[in-house]
């Protein structure tokens, strides 16, 4: 099932210069660390206040399929995605580890 | 001694159990469901205690103090300018981090807070203890583990109202204090606010003020427009905020939110103990099912298909079985009447008036308490947010988002609770499409009608087309409203409550309310 082609929507983070890939393209279980979000003031204020801010760990739990939503695990709360805005969100993915 | 009157605000993030807290504290019947949003006006009671005539007042729940939707705004406005005696902040000992950041905005507001830790047995069923000790120490609040559906712990609260009412227990709130970047750029912005702006520092504290200015906080920032000096200290607020965003390269508003998460996240992680490692629960494996790429759908379907069929043949059946009683006891009466009464009166009461009562019992009641009981049960259990979250996909072409599903599956019990839950959608045009499309689905009372006498009349083959008939309506109403709207849709962004049982005392007031 991945075969989705992670390079496409690879970016850096123009601030940081991080490597930084959207939030859409990490695997299911895969963690990552949000390095910035994308988008309307509005939005990316709403993000922060859900929890989804800089630099905080984020693990994702599940995706639906045709660009569905995704379901995200962030400070020990489910949340869920729009695919929209998951696709705004970027994260550094952390290397798998034994206990995820 | 009169009786002395009291106010009390119960507030917190959505789905903490503040309606339930509120219920067993009233003894009102405010309806409790697993979905996030769904108290949408603020609920009012009153209970005496102690010698107290107690306002309860229970404010809708929310993320957060900023202006981001109407009830945030609503809340946040009755906090501060209608100052009630204490607040309840009601949050849930399982996901702590997230419902202390709310917290930490309360007290931003300088209210006298008392914290409701609720939901205790659920967090230890994820292997989570909260050290209640050390979390009152930390706040400075007193703290009240609470388990709200059984009622454990309320009376505690209550004399913890009571207690910090007569000064017996001192409240030494929590200074919430900011890195120095920020926190230099509040205090000079306060410093301004105080000076400037008196009158509006008896309304609200001039520290939360400057945060919130610093935070660009859109309602503020409005207000402050009305005054001489409002100008100045925005010019000043304004420099500040651009200043942080060059520095943190974030808008002043992420930078804040970061600031105060990290704050939450340091308290949160002292006072939790984790005692068991979680495990795979059957809950989490059941959400694995019921948000699965394919099988989710399946169990969507399945699910919303063995509704109908249920209500469908189990109504049809009930009818049937009422219909005959009925008959039996309209023969009888007709037997009685006429003995004594001429033979018109008989028919318009026999005929009239008692066929017309059996008739109005046997074709609605066999239909709509089964469709109420079960949809009573999607909602506690907490299904619809998994619905939700797999309609989101479908919804976006109308130009709503996941969570509109949830008022629109409610349209199918009545459309008034159904319209009025639209307010779960975010902005202005959201709800307004959303209470579009809800009015359009056939509710209860036209279900009856649907299945109980076009079903019987025409065949159950017809009564399902006209279903169909009527989701291609909602469909091709909504695109055309989506697409002659102006605006923009929203993505979304909701949280998944976890599943739990559903409570039969909770069900069946659900029904017959």
């Amino acid at each position: 099932m991945r075969f989705r082609n992670r390079g496409k929507a690879e970016r850096r983070n123009p601030r940081t210069d991080e490597e930084a890939v959207s939030l859409t393209c990490l695997y299911e279980g895969e963690r990552g660390v949000i390095t910035h979000a994308f988008g309307g003031f509005g939005l990316v204020r709403r993000l922060a206040e859900m929890g989804l801010t800089p630099g905080v760990e984020i693990k994702l739990l599940r995706k639906c399929a045709f660009r569905g939503p995704i379901e995200v695990e962030v400070r020990g709360a489910t949340l869920a995605l729009g695919y929209g805005v998951a696709s705004k969100v970027f994260v550094r993915p952390l290397k798998a580890e034994s206990n995820g | 001694m009169a009786k002395r009157q009291l106010r009390i605000a119960l507030a917190g993030n959505a789905n903490v159990g503040k309606s339930a807290i509120f219920n067993q504290l009233t003894g009102l019947n405010q309806i409790v469901g697993n979905w996030p949003g769904k108290t949408v006006e603020r609920a009012e009671g009153t209970l005496h205690f102690k010698g107290y005539n107690i306002r309860i007042i229970d404010l809708p729940g929310i993320y957060s103090l900023s202006t981001f939707s109407m009830e945030e705004i609503v809340s946040r406005d009755y906090i501060a300018v209608e100052k009630p005696d204490i607040i309840v902040n009601v949050i849930d000992a399982s996901t702590l981090e997230r419902n202390l950041y709310f917290t930490l905005q309360l007290l931003e507001l300088e209210a006298p807070i008392i914290i409701d830790l609720n939901q205790v047995d659920f967090a230890a069923k994820k292997g989570i203890r909260i050290d209640v000790e050390s979390l009152s120490k930390d706040l400075g609040l007193p703290v009240v583990p609470t388990v709200a559906i059984t009622g454990s712990g309320v009376n505690e609260l209550l004399s913890t109202v009571i207690a910090v009412i007569n000064g017996e227990r001192k409240l030494k709130p929590l200074r919430v204090g900011y890195g120095k970047e920020i926190e230099k750029r509040v205090q000079a912005i306060e410093k301004l606010v105080k000076a400037r702006l008196q009158q509006l520092c008896t309304v609200y504290p001039a520290r939360w003020i400057a945060i919130k200015l610093l935070e660009r906080d859109v309602d503020v920032a409005g207000r402050l427009k009305n005054y001489e000096n409002g100008k100045e200290v925005l010019d000043c607020a304004e420099k500040s905020a651009r200043e942080l965003e060059e520095l943190h390269g974030e808008p002043s508003p992420v930078v804040i939110a970061s600031e105060r998460y990290g704050f939450a996240t340091k308290i949160a992680k002292a006072v939790t103990i984790i005692e068991s490692p979680p495990k795979i629960s059957l809950e989490q494996k059941l959400d694995a099912v019921t948000t699965h790429k394919v099988l989710g759908y399946s169990v969507l379907a399945a699910i919303l298909g063995l509704m109908f069929t249920l209500i469908f043949a189990g109504g049809n059946y009930i009818s049937a079985g009422l219909e005959y009683i009925f008959g039996i006891f309209t023969a009888y009466t007709e037997n009685i009447l006429s003995s004594f009464l001429p033979e018109t009166a008989v028919t318009l009461i026999n005929r009239g008036i008692l066929s017309g009562i059996v008739a109005g019992i046997t074709i609605a009641l066999p239909y709509i308490v089964p469709f109420y009981i079960l949809l009573a049960l999607l909602e506690d259990s907490g299904y619809l947010p998994r619905a939700a979250f797999l309609m989101d996909n479908l919804m976006h072409k109308i130009g709503l988002h996941g969570k509109a599903f949830i008022p629109l599956i409610l349209g199918y019990g009545c459309s008034v609770p159904a319209c009025i839950g639209c307010r779960i959608m975010e902005t202005e045009r959201e709800r307004f499409l959303s209470a579009f499309v809800v009015v359009l689905i056939p509710c209860a009372a036209r279900t009856v009608v649907i299945l109980g006498l076009v079903g019987r009349f025409l065949g159950l083959h017809v009564a399902l087309a006209i279903y169909a008939f009527d989701l291609v309506l909602v469909f091709i109403l909504g695109r055309i409203a989506f697409k002659v709207l102006p605006g923009e849709p929203v993505g979304l962004v909701m949280e998944m409550p976890p599943y739990k049982k559903p409570s039969t005392k909770n069900l069946l007031q659900k029904t017959f309310y």
